[in-house]
């Protein structure tokens, strides 16, 4: 299911003294099975845009569609199944453990399940499933959320998004927060689940995690998308003008690169990849 | 020199006969140490933090703290407290006040600091973070960056003499973090005694610390300085956790042939490329 943005903006208190254009005229697709990483400095719209995807905003103007689902300016225009919508199109949202409220394990994972419709059991039977999936085994079924330690908190409420089974899956700085092994063991779980047919968004201002798992990179700045291309070649050109930061392989290899070493970049994405790249790298003499 | 903190034998159970989140943990701070606690999810890193912080006191019985040469009891907790700063995580959980100069004035009302002082603390700990001009500003104006150099401001307004950030910057971005280290690295420059226990993940920054403190399973595994801590580099995966960016490149190029020596070190690790 892609999304499409057509001439998109979205302004915060237009009447008001605090008026904000948060987007402005965005044009955008964000194609099926295409993990695409939204970058930019805080403040430059991304948390705007990723909330016009599932109708936690309307735009001011222009329309975004997903798949068949229209979100409009226009209300007339507007879809009406919020529900199947929001189904699709699951969002963890940042620190997303903060927002844990149920008294057991199950029964929060189980809360959107059974929001959009299912059974008690139905939903507990989903619970199960996604529970088991993010590496939570049954000891965990019925302890409170709140005797978690963080990682397994974090693991809960991906659950929680997980057991709807959306087809387009927005990831706000999924890693955040996580020790390096748990992060990895995250993204290790989103990539089977891209596998499975699910579509990933990922916001961050991680550019390691965008380095190695995006195909495509949305580059926001001040509400305007201002850059749409792969990773390898985003990290060649200067981004000090959007304040991100560069993945420490490229930063490390850029410093060797101004004391004259060639190094072919095009496939490093990891610390063994930079390894690789010196091995077979040059120095001008 | 004196020590910041003497801690033995600390054991720790949420539930009764439950699993030990803490098992006989022993260490210690010197005063003026900047010392970076790293541990995975679940090491019982927060709950050191919540122990030292006097927000856990049931401690085992063999167990004994001192903070600053004071035994941790009901009589000294009143006045270790007012020596300890705390950073949270979450900038938003901590911000108290309907303003900033409300939010940093608020530690001071609890220490019954005379009023006639306040206005000129208030400003000097805003002037110290970067945040004077937004005295009269609300929490929502804020970025997170913005928030938690707010709540150090309202931390150093309180003249502590040590600072716990419990993962102070996880939540930031990455200008965030590095100014909200930046403002760490300049009080200690400015203030050599006071003592930092950084809890974290980013082994960047352990890096720069006096010393590091491994937790894994409640149990102290590792502490030394970095390079002593990071060549451990196996035991350090085995618990969830990574060694600094240029040490773990060291060790893939040796893997490929390429003669360099392991070192936590960019600018020797360029040096012995360029040789």
């Amino acid at each position: 299911m892609p999304i499409e943005f057509e001439k998109v903006s979205f302004v915060y208190e237009p009447k008001s003294p605090f008026r904000h254009d948060a987007l402005r005229d965005i044009e955008l697709l964000i194609e099926e099975g295409v993990t695409t990483a939204i970058v930019g400095k805080t403040g430059s719209g991304k948390s705007t845009l990723i909330q016009h995807m599932n109708a936690l905003l309307n735009p001011t103007s222009g329309r975004v569609k997903v798949g068949d689902f229209v979100n409009s300016s226009v209300k007339k225009e507007r879809s009406k199944d919020l529900f199947s919508l929001r189904k699709k199109v699951g969002m963890v949202f940042q620190f997303p453990e903060y927002q844990l409220f149920e008294d057991t394990v199950e029964k929060d994972v189980a809360f959107g399940p059974r929001n959009f419709g299912a059974s008690k059991e139905e939903a507990l039977k989903m619970a199960h499933e996604a529970l088991l999936r993010v590496g939570l085994d049954e000891s965990f079924f019925t302890r409170s959320p709140f005797q978690l330690s963080g990682g397994e908190k974090r693991k809960a409420a991906i659950a929680g998004v997980l057991a709807t089974k959306p087809s387009i899956l927005v990831l706000d700085e999924p890693t955040s927060g996580l020790d390096p092994a748990s992060a990895e063991e995250t993204m290790l779980l989103f990539e089977e689940i891209k596998k499975e047919g699910t579509t990933l968004i990922l916001v961050t201002h991680d550019m390691d995690l965008v380095l190695r798992h995006a195909d495509k990179v949305v580059v926001m700045d001040e509400g305007k998308v201002v850059k749409v291309l792969p990773p390898e070649e985003l990290f060649q050109t200067d981004l000090s003008d959007y304040s991100l930061d560069m993945p420490k392989v490229y930063a490390f290899a850029r410093k060797l690169q101004e004391r004259g070493w060639q190094l072919d970049m095009k496939d490093v994405r990891d610390v063994p990849g930079l390894a690789k790249a010196i091995k077979n790298g040059r120095r001008a003499s | 020199m004196s020590l910041a903190i003497k801690a033995e034998h600390i054991s720790f159970s949420y539930a009764k006969d439950g699993p030990r989140t803490l098992d006989d943990v022993s260490f210690e701070i010197k005063e003026g140490e900047y010392v970076a606690l790293i541990g995975h999810n679940g090491s019982g890193k927060s709950t050191l933090a919540r122990i030292l912080a006097g927000l856990i006191s049931e401690l085992d019985p063999n167990a004994s703290l001192t903070v600053f040469g004071m035994e941790y009891d009901k009589e000294h907790s009143a006045e270790i407290h007012s020596k300890i700063g705390l950073v949270f995580q979450n900038p938003d959980n901590q911000f108290v006040g309907a303003t900033v100069r409300d939010d940093i004035a608020f530690g001071l009302e609890n220490r019954a600091i005379d009023p006639s002082l306040m206005d000129a603390i208030i400003l000097e700990s805003a002037a110290s973070v970067g945040m004077e001009e937004y005295l009269d500003q609300a929490p929502e104006n804020l970025s997170g960056g913005q928030k938690q150099r707010v709540a150090l401001a309202g931390v150093l307004a309180l003249r502590p003499s040590l600072l716990i950030l419990d993962e102070a910057t996880s939540m930031l971005d990455p200008k965030g973090k590095r100014e909200i280290l930046a403002l760490v690295r300049k009080m200690r420059k400015e203030n050599p005694s006071l003592t930092v226990l950084s809890i974290t993940h980013d082994v960047e920054e352990a890096v720069e610390s006096d010393r590091v403190l491994v937790l894994a399973g409640g149990k102290l595994i590792l502490e030394g300085k970095g390079e002593e801590v990071f060549s451990h580099r196996e035991l350090l995966e085995e618990n969830h956790l990574e060694s600094p960016f240029v040490h773990e490149l060291s060790l893939a190029l040796r893997e490929e042939g390429v003669d360099v020596e392991p070192t936590l070190s960019e600018e020797g690790l360029l040096e012995e490329l360029c040789r």
